[in-house]
């Protein structure tokens, strides 16, 4: 099959409605007779509540309703998202506070009133008394013996742990290894925010008992699962509308308490009712992210050759984190990245504070990532082998394949090499190192930060194995293709298109692809681990090549011909060297719905196929190589990059300008993690960045111009060759600027252990360097 | 700015920056050609603002471009597709075709 559009920058499809304000995001939707939910939220990160009054609330005109935990937490059947039950659903969770608060901005009641502007006075007039216990913060605290609970009933505030195991062999291997390396890394607080926060209109009508749902979302699916078992109803009572969605990052893969306690406000009220999560709430109520330490001891030959690692990871999880919010199991397994490390162990605990939840920000594991490719510049300077030149002699190569890491999971197909060469030419490695050598005579701090990735996507697991999608030809030969994807941005109603298109050999204006409600699409998980270019993409792709197949058979058939010696060319199925010997797509889907005595004896019926795929792998590698140039202002501790290049390799790439676009986003949030994006809280749980002008994130004045290189090796777990890498940016980058920065610090004998690298952070490592 | 502050001045948003039968402007078409939307939330503060931007500024150097752009947030395109819209722009190298039509953009650095 030729490809007229996979591969090619197609413009989207998406964009024309974007681009008019034609966009319905879920905060469009306005629906006859709709309220509006606002929040009471605890000031406090610890305490006992006293009182809760609500009065006042109920005087204040428009307001519909107050709910408080007594009226809504008992309606609650269930919490626990599709797949979470069977992996232990041990989770903490309430949907109001009751009794205690647990953190600054826990949700303490709901306000419902007949607009936003007054269902906030009702907020207001709430009085709350809470009496104020010391909180626990700090995981180190955390873990203290006699720290507080942040849970009362539960033993200790460790939430998950991987308790270490003796390794008596690996302890020797390491002892005994010529040069041993051990560092402690951490990584702050990060808050994820997409710009479009969280929003839900909620409509149950009490004479059909039925709830329909608009949500902002990454999957429609999973919501209708969870409000059932929540609610205690049946699936098919619910409909979820997924609008458009602006974006999630990871955010919004399941709902939280306060959209159900907007259903459950819905259901008592028997009316609509609204919720869109401010900027404010946002950031100091929904999850957080990042917040990690790791302590790694790394060891090598003479020669840099790895000889083995052991790893301790711990992770903050706030109060009440989120569905698969810890992140160690994964971040334990993949710790060895795309290097042969011959011998590993992990631990890791993940701890409970009175802080807002840990969820899942794209690349949720990243941490391995972040401290293994700062371990290998750690090394690489014991060594005084030159950071290139060590991941040269460690990378995996293509005699090494299929590769079993240590942990356990096998690569069978891994570039990591590749990338590295193509980035280090790309940026002209060699020629910066001796130029760099000039710079540093000059005075001038400018360092290189290198780091390599390996990317789990397309993760096939539990609720994630399988996606589905209807290809569905119509009386004018028009398709269209119900996904399970979830688009929030990705482009895939675009890319899906061009790969449909491709398969049918039609006009991809002929395509059209529909998603986001749970009336029509079939069950899938929607649009989250980097899976949707890989399974859903894959599902529509065998669906067309069945729809494909279907059409040759009929033309073959009514022309007694092979369908071997048929072509389809522009939406036309001919006899290979006899174009005016054949059929047009709308006559064919003529035939097959309303001629079913003129199709081949045994042809399904029809132009329409569904197929539910999973991969040949229940992990789709891909991988990327970054290399960040920055200049370091020691006076004012600013950092700027000078040049950032990125070779990564997702298989088949379908719309480069998306992969390209996938690759920018993730790279600047990893960029904005490390320089400006700090979540803090002061010393009594308060936090201090709810704003914009506090919580920083990059603009356009600050990113660099990203310079890119595509290895487009083909996948070998689908049809399409292709490979997620939606959440690589992410991961890879901020260890690439880390790096960058330590080594443009390193003459200053400066170590860089922990972020942010904002400028006042630079100038104390400089001035704490400078006093030692 | 507040709403009142903007008391008999005549207002421009998104919707006005299209022709009335579904055309789309140089700006506009520049964010499609360049990719310089993803999600597509923030994208009619940004063509907006970069409407205001090229009028005032038909010319603008990348140092301007980024400037102006500081104001407005996006946080899936890195910015990258944005920034090359507004250059793409104000070259007047947009392609105008109609929404139906596929359109392939060339590789740009």
């Amino acid at each position: 099959m030729t490809s007229r559009f996979v591969g090619q920058r197609v413009a989207r499809r998406e964009d024309a409605r974007f681009l008019t304000g034609r966009g319905r995001y879920v905060d469009d939707i306005a629906v006859p007779g709709m309220l509006h939910a606002a929040f009471v939220r605890s000031d406090v990160a610890r305490g006992r509540i006293a009182s809760i009054d609500t009065a006042g609330a109920a005087a204040v005109p428009g307001v519909a309703a107050v709910f408080v935990a007594g009226d809504l937490n008992p309606l609650v059947h269930d919490f626990l998202v599709d797949g979470e039950a069977a992996l232990g659903g041990d989770r903490p969770f309430r949907l109001l506070a009751e009794g205690d608060v647990r953190y600054v901005g826990e949700p303490l009641a709901v306000v419902v009133a007949d607009s936003r502007y007054r269902a906030e006075d009702g907020v207001d007039a709430i009085q709350v008394g809470t009496e104020p216990m010391p909180p626990v913060l700090d995981v180190d605290a955390a873990l203290g013996d006699d720290a507080p609970l942040v849970h009362p009933t539960s033993r200790s505030n460790v939430y998950h742990e991987i308790p270490p195991a003796p390794t008596p062999d690996l302890d020797s291997l390491l002892a005994a290894a010529p040069v041993r390396v051990t560092e402690t890394f951490r990584q702050h607080r990060y808050a994820t925010v997409p710009m479009e926060t969280r929003g839900i209109v909620a409509s149950w009508d009490p004479f059909q008992q039925e709830l329909t749902v608009w949500i902002s979302t990454q999957g429609p699916h999973g919501v209708r699962s969870l409000l059932a078992r929540a609610l205690g109803i049946d699936d098919t009572q619910i409909r979820v509308i997924m609008p458009d969605v602006g974006g999630a990052f990871g955010l919004k893969m399941n709902p939280r308490p306060e959209e159900i306690a907007v259903v459950l406000a819905s259901r008592r009220l028997g009316r609509p009712v609204k919720w869109i999560q401010d900027r404010r709430e946002n950031l100091v109520a929904d999850d957080h992210a990042r917040d990690d330490r790791a302590t790694v001891t790394m060891a090598a030959g003479d020669d840099g050759v790895l000889v083995g690692a052991k790893v301790d990871f711990t992770e903050g999880a706030g109060a009440f984190p989120a569905a698969f919010g810890s992140a160690t199991v994964f971040s334990s397994i993949l710790f060895p990245g795309p290097y042969r490390l011959p011998a590993m162990a992990a631990s890791a605990r993940t701890v409970h504070t009175n802080t807002a939840g840990r969820g899942s920000y794209r690349g949720p594991w990243m941490f391995e990532t972040v401290a293994r490719e700062q371990m290998m510049d750690c090394l690489a300077a014991e060594l005084r082998i030159d950071p290139l030149e060590l991941r040269r002699r460690n990378v995996i190569r293509d005699a090494d394949l299929p590769y079993t890491m240590a942990t356990g999971m096998v690569y069978d197909q891994m570039t990591a090499a590749a990338t590295l060469e193509q980035a280090a030419d790309k940026i002209g490695y060699h020629r910066l190192r001796d130029q760099q050598q000039a710079w540093r005579r000059e005075g001038r701090l400018i360092g290189i930060g290198i780091s390599l990735l390996a990317e789990p996507t397309a993760i096939a697991f539990s609720w994630m194995s399988t996606d589905a999608a209807t290809v569905r030809v119509g009386p004018n030969g028009r398709v269209d293709v119900v996904t399970t994807a979830a688009s929030h941005g990705q482009s895939l109603e675009t890319t899906i298109a061009q790969v449909v298109a491709d398969e049918l050999a039609i006009d991809l204006a002929q395509v059209r692809v529909l998603q986001g409600d749970t009336d029509a699409t079939p069950l899938g998980p929607g649009t989250g681990g980097s899976r949707s270019a890989v399974i859903p993409t894959s599902a529509a792709r065998l669906a067309a090549g069945e729809v494909r197949s279907r059409m040759l058979a009929i033309v073959a058939h009514h022309l007694e011909a092979s369908p071997d010696d048929l072509e389809i060319v522009s939406g036309r199925v001919q006899v290979a060297g006899s174009p005016a010997k054949g059929m047009s797509v709308a006559e064919i889907a003529a035939k097959a719905y309303t001629e079913p005595a003129s199709l081949p004896p045994g042809l399904a019926l029809g132009l329409e196929a569904q197929t539910r795929y999973t991969p040949d792998s229940y992990c789709t590698w891909a991988n990327a190589c970054h290399i960040c140039l920055c200049e370091i202002d020691a006076a004012t501790g600013s950092v700027e990059i000078l040049r950032y290049v990125v070779s990564e390799d997702c298989g088949v790439m379908i719309n480069p300008n998306v992969v390209e676009g996938q690759i920018a986003g993730g790279v600047v949030q990893g960029i904005g993690g490390v320089l400006y994006e700090h979540l803090q809280y002061d010393d009594s749980g308060n936090p201090l960045t709810t704003t914009f002008l506090d919580y920083l994130l990059p603009t356009a004045a600050e990113v660099p111009e990203i310079e890119y290189g595509h290895v487009e090796t083909p996948a070998p777990t689908n049809p399409g060759g292709h490979k997620g890498l939606g959440e690589g940016g992410a991961i890879a980058a901020p260890p690439a600027v880390i790096n960058a920065v330590a080594d443009a610090l390193a003459p200053l004998g400066v170590k860089v252990r922990s972020q942010p690298l904002g400028p006042a952070d630079v100038v104390a490592l400089i001035e704490s360097a400078e006093r030692a | 700015m507040f709403a009142v502050q903007a008391d008999g001045a005549e207002i421009t948003t998104i919707e006005g920056l299209g022709s009335p039968d579904g055309g789309l402007s140089q700006v506009q078409l520049a964010f499609r050609d360049a990719h310089g939307l993803q999600c597509g939330f923030c994208t009619p503060g940004f063509v907006v603002s970069v409407t205001a931007f090229l009028h005032a500024n038909p010319n603008p150097t990348d140092q301007e471009i980024r400037q102006a752009l500081s104001g407005n947030l996006c946080r899936c395109t890195g910015y990258q597709g944005i920034i090359n819209a507004v250059r793409l722009a104000a070259a007047g190298d947009a392609t105008p075709v109609p929404d139906d039509q596929p359109t392939l953009t060339g590789e740009r650095s």
